[in-house]
């Protein structure tokens, strides 16, 4: 063999060896878990912020809420509140006085004990301070005052019926902040949960270690790490080569076919509060007729949509409620069935007959361009030419959500019980309806809890018979874990993912 | 076999140009819309198979094409537009001039048209025009430099210099002897960046920052098919071959072209 | 003009161009459409509370004092502090500095070292079938987008061998082993197309050094095709060679952002689009021009060192 030849040969052979060595020798235990047991969650959507009261936007209630910060109360799996901070509470006849006993054992990471002077002093900031975001301050318009009793009983009185306000209090309105901590909440959380915060590697991931002196029963793991990836599919493929312990939430369904070895992979369905919806433009010429907006309901096929979309997991669910909430109403998803024919009909009488042209303006975010893909082509049938443009999400919040410059939209909202946004004529929806507004109100302050329920499902009602907008579907909550990893919710029935309970036979 | 590389170049894209002419006029199926049910093997009557929401793969590929080129081309006529003249008077200009303008090209011949994509989608949301502003600007930098080389070289031939002796105008000089014998290290270079342009597309479209919805491109395929890589991996074989196939013509035929150069020219191209 | 006068006036050149370049930089990232305001408050945003976010980040002021004040901070190594984490730019940037730079060198390296055996062997066979082959090889991996590589290896190698990992990354400092376990599918991906590249140049310095005068009378006395290459064609195919990668290394540096997203490797160029998408002015200004001053910097040393290597190269340029 000439010289030339065997330079090549001994070069090939050397670049193939050095590649086998290193596959040889790829260890059998993974990087990133010294002595203590560390789970790896993978996560989409990452925090903008670290502080719930200031900043918006789901990433951070996702990552602190009930796992570093606590609430007086909490939403468990089944949308039902449970005590955390507060062990019991009483409502006055009136339904205007809450009563809450504080549970002594309970002590911030920093030691200085949960007492209601500190629930108060949250409470009054999240009240009063400039920089709270509207969410949180919201959460307190019925309240009149907030006065500690005793030491550990809190008394918070209402200046008017609101059957509401104490779900709201277990979101992130209702967090108690370590006195001693208020001024660097941006950049050191400083609550009462069973995580302590450990760091932020923006664009990477979000550290929380167990907190070793957890006032109540803490999880059976040494930390929680979330990492953070700009693309699903990179993170299912992590998954599935054993770098992760958890995906938070699958957004590919046809990835679930990765998942499918019940000796490697446990996965669950749930729900969640996130209500994707097909948003209208109400200051549209077309879109402010009823009977365009009601022919587009019944030109989608939402059953084909979410198969399409989420392989058919997820819930139709008619109005902006989810199926958990005491006012959902099954009797509203097939209140506009798919009929392309009666669309064309409806389109025909309020004008339209010769087509409409419309502009979908979508964020990236995972659902977003599936869902547009389908709903095109379905509006394409009955004569409805949609122009679709997908936005960054900051640009989509500029040009969208501020400056209200669409026609339709898909976005999910994911807070728990905001068909209260509908009430709003100043939201992006441009939705002007003053007797919604009302019927809301009225519910929320009704005598009765039944009535408050009863008023509330009407004015679900009232949405979906006015065509506000398109409930696509309910989002759903897919989790997938190793084998040996349990407690992970199966519903996300709050903004958290709650790891309270988490362990680990690994 | 010797010239093979223009041969094959050539009939790549004469494959690619008949599928586009073809694309403007027939096509199996509407390309944007959901005909069939999802993720169908190929077969009949979708000879590719379907993707994942039930469109026509072969369709969307044929409609690809037209704008493969479209991208690829514009990109590259508009950077010539620009880049060719400040060029050829870099290259002529006997001042200083002439170094300024050769720095400011050599200060912009590095900065990636990636770059400049992700600030231009950032800035206007991704689209088809944003990529093809972005790919031209970062491509005039490159015949800038081409021009100035070639049209220095030229400058050194006999008859231009006789040609400026004798009084002719500048502009005459450049437009009459100096345009037509650079064309061809033009056109190679036009080839060579015309097969860049459609990779870099790829890429923008990859990364989101491309067409959108209404005009999906090879790169929006790919960037679709990769949700399905695990279930149906030949979806990511369609798009992605059509962009190597396409790449692949322009690249050779700008081989071909080199072969034909004059040697001296062919140093520089 | 002596050797030292022309490269200092090329290093005045450099600055200038790093000063130019940081004006368009600045200009650019704030001429943006996209509240950053809006995006830290998100959809729950009073309009109060917008105003008073953009006077605490000093969104206000005029743009030629905000200039000044971040050039004279980078100048003294101070990038700024992040919008939305509040966190120093410099510390969230090293990290992400050693991905990509490990990326781009190995890449390169792996890219060189398979480019001259293919080049050389392609020019030396070029008359023969086995060359026209390789050659061959090298042209439609050139045609090849480098993710669409990048994900047919991570389906054959990791997703169905699991031989190695599908993404990620672990710094060489924690532990070289898996750091090279994680680099071996990103970097070839990269080097599969560069490699492409510079074999096709290697092969066309190697191809004119064999038809050198001196190349043909080295072969008549007795020196092997090899032997003759190394010892005298060696250092002018290395100079070709060496142009190249140092023009590629720039594209390198930022098509690793594609190999990035493919592999989820937390690299400058995800950091980038990030932060764009989160419109953190001040991170996305630092990155950009950090890659575009190494752009920069690496023309720069290419040319002086083509200056000073070859002679031929010098007078020629002394007489333009």
């Amino acid at each position: 063999m000439n010289p030339r030849r065997r330079i090549a040969a001994l070069t090939s052979l050397l670049v193939v060896l050095a590649m086998a060595l290193v596959a040889c020798t790829r260890p059998d235990q993974l990087p990133g878990e010294p002595e203590p047991v560390v789970l790896n969650i993978g996560a989409t959507l990452e925090p903008t912020g670290l502080d719930p009261s200031t900043v918006s936007g789901a990433g951070t209630s996702y990552v602190l809420l009930y796992n570093v910060y606590e609430t007086l109360v909490k939403l468990d799996e089944d949308n039902q509140l449970r005590p955390l901070l507060a062990s019991e509470w009483t409502v006055s006849p009136d339904n205007l006085t809450y009563t809450f006993q504080i549970d002594p054992n309970a002590h911030f990471a920093s030691g200085t004990p949960v007492t209601a002077d500190a629930v108060v002093t949250s409470f009054e900031r999240a009240m009063t301070d400039d920089s709270i975001t509207s969410l949180v301050s919201g959460g307190f318009d019925p309240v009149e005052s907030v006065e500690a009793q005793d030491d550990d009983t809190l008394v918070v009185t209402l200046d008017r019926v609101s059957h509401g306000w104490l779900y709201q209090m277990s979101g992130p309105a209702g967090i108690v902040y370590d006195p001693d901590g208020l001024e660097t909440l941006d950049t050191q959380p400083a609550g009462s949960g069973p995580y302590l915060f450990d760091s932020w590697d923006t664009g990477s991931s979000i550290t929380l270690a167990t907190n070793p002196d957890y006032w109540g029963t803490g999880p059976r793991v040494d930390g929680v790490v979330f990492r953070y990836y700009a693309d699903a599919n990179a993170m299912n493929t992590a998954m599935v080569s054993g770098q992760l312990d958890a995906i938070s939430n699958l957004t590919i369904p046809d990835a679930l076919q990765l998942f499918e070895d019940e000796s490697r992979f446990k996965v669950t369905e749930g729900l969640t509060h996130g209500e994707v919806v097909l948003g209208f433009n109400h200051e549209n010429e077309a879109l402010s007729v009823l009977e365009v907006r009601q022919a587009i309901n019944h030109a989608i096929n939402r059953k084909q949509l979410l198969a399409t979309v989420w392989g058919s997991k997820g819930e139709l669910i008619g109005s902006m409620v989810p199926t958990f909430d005491p006012w959902f109403d099954g009797s509203l998803v097939d209140h506009y069935d798919y009929d392309p024919e009666q669309a064309r009909e409806l389109l025909a009488e309020a004008g339209y007959a010769s087509g409409l042209s419309l502009r979908l303006r979508i964020p990236t975010l995972p659902y977003g361009p599936s869902s547009a893909r389908v709903i095109t082509d379905q509006l394409a049938a009955v004569g409805i030419t949609v122009q679709v443009e997908e936005l960054q999400f900051s640009a989509w919040l500029e040009q969208v959500f501020t400056n209200k410059d669409y026609d339709m939209t898909i976005v999910a909202h994911v807070e728990p019980r905001d068909i209260g946004q509908f009430a709003n004529p100043d939201y992006y929806w441009n939705y002007d309806n003053p007797e919604l507004a009302e019927a809301i109100a009225d519910a929320d302050a009704a005598p009765t809890e039944e009535e408050w329920i009863d008023g509330m499902r009407t004015a679900a009602r009232m949405l979906t018979e006015d065509a506000a907008a398109d409930w696509l579907f309910l989002m759903p909550n897919i989790v997938v874990t190793t084998t040996e990893v349990s407690g992970i919710p199966v519903n996300a029935a709050s903004l958290a993912i709650d790891l309270t309970a988490v362990a680990t036979s690994r | 076999m010797k010239h093979s590389s223009l041969a094959v170049g050539g009939l790549l894209i004469g494959l690619i140009v008949a599928t586009a002419v073809v694309g403007l006029f027939w096509m199996p199926f509407d390309p944007n819309a959901l005909v069939g049910p999802r993720l169908q093997a190929p077969g009949w009557p979708h000879v590719l198979g379907t993707d994942a929401f039930g469109g026509d793969i072969a369709s969307r590929i044929i409609d690809g094409a037209k704008r493969c080129l479209l991208i690829g081309v514009v990109s590259v006529l508009g950077a010539g537009v620009v880049g060719i003249p400040v060029g050829v008077v870099a290259g002529m200009s006997r001042s200083w001039f002439g170094d300024v303008l050769a720095r400011a090209a050599d200060i912009l011949y590095g900065f990636p048209a990636l770059l400049l994509a992700i600030l231009f989608a950032a800035a206007l949301g991704g689209s088809t025009w944003t990529a093809m502003a972005a790919i031209a600007i970062a491509t005039v930098p490159a015949f800038v430099r081409i021009a100035r080389a070639a049209t220095m070289q030229v400058m050194g031939l006999g008859f231009v210099e006789a040609a400026q002796l004798s009084g002719t105008p500048t502009f005459q000089v450049a437009l009459r002897h100096v345009l037509p014998n650079i064309a061809p290290v033009l056109g190679v270079q036009a080839s060579v960046s015309v097969g860049l342009a459609i990779l870099a597309e790829a890429g923008l479209s990859y990364l989101g920052l491309g067409s959108g919805q209404d005009e999906p491109t090879w790169g929006r395929m790919l960037r679709e098919a990769q949700d399905q890589l695990f279930n149906a991996p030949l979806i990511a074989l369609w798009p992605g071959l059509a962009i190597a196939l396409a790449t692949l013509g322009f690249n050779l035929l700008g081989d071909g072209l080199r072969d034909f150069l004059d040697p001296r020219l062919r140093e520089i191209a | 003009m002596s050797l030292l006068r022309s490269l200092g006036l090329r290093v005045l050149g450099l600055l200038a161009s790093l000063l130019v370049a940081s004006v368009l930089i600045f200009l650019t990232t704030n001429a943006l459409p996209g509240d950053i305001a809006q995006v830290i408050l998100g959809t729950n945003a009073a309009p109060g509370e917008l105003e008073a976010l953009r006077e605490r980040l000093g969104l206000n002021r005029p743009l030629t004092v905000r200039y000044l004040e971040w050039i004279a901070g980078v100048v003294q190594g101070d990038f700024g502090t992040s919008m939305i984490s509040g966190r120093d730019v410099v510390g969230l940037i090293a990290p992400r500095l050693e991905v990509s730079v490990s990326l781009t060198v190995l890449g390169m390296l792996l890219a060189v070292a398979l480019s001259i055996p293919m080049g050389a062997f392609a020019a030396m066979r070029r008359r023969r079938t086995s060359g026209l082959v390789v050659s061959t090889i090298s042209q439609v991996g050139l045609a090849v987008p480098s993710f669409w590589a990048g994900i047919w290896l991570v389906i054959i190698f990791a997703v169905y061998l699991r031989w190695f990992p599908a993404g990620g990354y672990v710094s060489i400092w924690v532990d070289p082993l898996l750091w090279a376990w994680h680099l071996v599918l990103p970097v070839t991906a990269l080097a599969i197309v560069q490699a492409s590249l510079l074999s096709r140049y290697v092969r066309s310095s190697v191809v004119e050094v064999l038809g050198e005068d001196w190349f043909r009378t080295a072969r008549s006395i007795g020196w092997s095709r090899v032997g003759a290459l190394l010892r005298h064609g060696a250092r002018n195919a290395g100079m070709s060679l060496l142009t190249v990668v140092g023009l590629q290394l720039a594209t390198v540096l930022v098509g690793a952002i594609i190999i990035e997203q493919v592999f989820a490797m937390q690299g400058l160029g995800s950091r980038l689009l990030l932060a764009v998408s989160q419109r953190d002015l001040v991170v996305v200004q630092a990155v950009v021009l950090l890659l575009v001053s190494a752009v920069l910097v690496i023309n720069f040393l290419v040319d002086m060192t083509y200056q000073v290597l070859d002679p031929r190269i010098r007078r020629v340029g002394e007489a333009a």
